[in-house]
């Protein structure tokens, strides 16, 4: 709020940030002016929007769940450790965030895929074999959803303060205690803040999931994939699925605002 | 069951040394000017902060014993500490922090809040149990804080300042709680007061840190 204040002092600035301003918001107005209203609910109702509506939730919430399980303990660890090892662990597990997408699937199908350095093993040995299912969505969404989550609650458990924990140890709390009854409930508003960053990670993930796990309608076409589809085809079509997609995404931003804010004046 | 401190203790480059024992059913006052070094010392008993130098001790067995690596970790000391800034537990109502050692220590739920009800009785803060912690007042939140770290029934009880950042009217009453709890307890004590009144009305024998 400041700054804004600030940078309308300057008329040249103020031009400036004017100009940014209209380049996000006209294509988002543009979207809403151009969808077919009257095709709305038929189109979203359709079999093949349905079929990949249902997978995006399906595989987008298991994502969603996995990357805080996994990301949660680690954001701990990272909040309560500095050295040179800790920051190169943060510095590789932050890296699918500014990854090329495309390059996150090809990453995970080196790794994963049928001839993969841990997907020959898995097929080898237990005839697992991961790319092209669901399950492979879920791992793309995960491997560029996690980096989101790490960087928001690693920040909250910094926050947190250590006498809390002190307190509780001379009480005798076991440190897996403290972390679960002292610490995960003392910045829960933050944690689900950080699970639905994840979540709306995972919902909108495209690059990554179509290389690793395909676009195969019903089994691993999620909604983006779906939408990038019917846009080859049927472009009023694609905009309304669009401006579906674009409300859940404006949603979940303004319903996170809400619980950052009551987060801080806790 | 005496519990012995002897070495120096601190934190970074300040270091102050030590050198005394104490047995169960004294209250030992610890006096000393600002930055003499009595929460650090709290702190080193309780396991908080490792001595620098030579060892604590209780009942024959080291806590902490800086030449031969010996480390007892603070869930493990029989230590209770009521700190300056209390530490209550903001997001648990006041029976929850109360009774928290204890479940840490697996007693059941219905026992620990059976207890956790008594203990606050001692304190005169039993009408105080299902509110949160973090809106207490200063005095009712002081209560609560003693009342956790009697529950766990400690060998040694730590006391820092129980009764500053109290207003004048509160104190009297609070400091007649803290008595009565004294009183009661068979372990040993330790009080860190900056005040000579509190000192002189609750503790059986004065230390002063950094006079020598």
């Amino acid at each position: 709020m400041k700054t804004r204040r600030r940078t309308s002092s300057s008329p040249v600035l103020g031009a400036i940030a004017v100009v940014a301003t209209l380049f996000v918001v006209a294509p988002l107005v543009s979207v809403v002016i151009r969808v077919p209203w009257g095709d709305f609910w038929s189109t979203l109702t359709s079999n093949a929007v349905r079929q990949s509506l249902f997978i995006s939730l399906q595989t987008s919430l298991v994502a969603a769940v996995l990357a805080a399980f996994l990301g949660i303990p680690l954001s701990w660890w990272l909040a309560r450790t500095s050295n040179k090892f800790s920051r190169v662990i943060r510095t590789v597990c932050i890296a699918p965030m500014v990854l090329p997408p495309v390059v996150a699937g090809i990453a995970l199908l080196a790794a994963f895929g049928r001839r993969g350095v841990v997907g020959e093993q898995l097929f080898n040995w237990w005839g697992i074999s991961l790319p092209f299912t669901k399950t492979a969505v879920v791992l793309a969404q995960v491997f560029v959803a996690m980096p989101f989550l790490i960087l928001a609650v690693e920040a909250v458990f910094r926050q947190v303060d250590e006498g809390l924990e002190d307190a509780a140890r001379t009480l005798g709390a076991s440190p897996l205690r403290i972390f679960f009854t002292v610490v995960v409930p003392s910045v829960c508003p933050a944690l689900v803040a950080g699970l639905v960053l994840a979540w709306a990670r995972s919902f909108g993930e495209f690059g990554a999931s179509i290389t690793f796990a395909g676009s195969f309608p019903g089994r691993t076409q999620t909604l983006p994939m779906s939408v990038y589809e019917i846009a080859t085809y049927d472009y009023r079509q694609a905009l309304v699925v669009s401006v579906f997609m674009m409300f859940v995404s404006v949603g979940v931003l303004a319903a996170m605002r809400d619980r950052w804010a009551t987060g801080a004046t806790r | 069951m005496t519990l012995s401190i002897v070495g120096d203790i601190g934190k970074g480059t300040h270091s102050l040394s030590v050198d005394f024992s104490i047995e169960p059913g004294e209250v030992v006052g610890i006096v000393g000017r600002n930055g003499a070094g009595k929460t650090t010392l709290i702190e080193t008993i309780a396991g908080i902060v490792p001595m620098v130098t030579g060892s604590v001790a209780w009942n024959g067995t080291d806590w902490d014993n800086a030449v031969r690596k010996m480390w007892v970790s603070p869930e493990e000391r029989r230590c209770a500490v009521v700190f300056q800034d209390l530490r209550l537990f903001p997001h648990m109502t006041a029976i929850q922090n109360v009774a928290f050692g204890l479940r840490a220590r697996g007693v059941s739920k219905v026992e620990a809040r059976h207890l956790a009800m008594q203990k606050l009785r001692v304190v005169g803060a039993e009408h105080l149990a299902d509110r949160r912690a973090s809106v207490l007042s200063g005095g009712e939140a002081q209560r609560v804080a003693l009342a956790r770290a009697i529950a766990t029934d400690p060998a040694v009880l730590l006391l820092d300042e129980p009764l500053s950042a109290i207003d004048a009217a509160s104190k009297e009453s609070l400091r007649e709680v803290v008595a009565t709890v004294l009183q009661q307890f068979t372990g040993i004590a330790l009080l860190v007061s900056h005040d000579p009144t509190d000192v002189a009305t609750l503790a059986s024998r004065t230390i002063t840190l950094g006079a020598r």
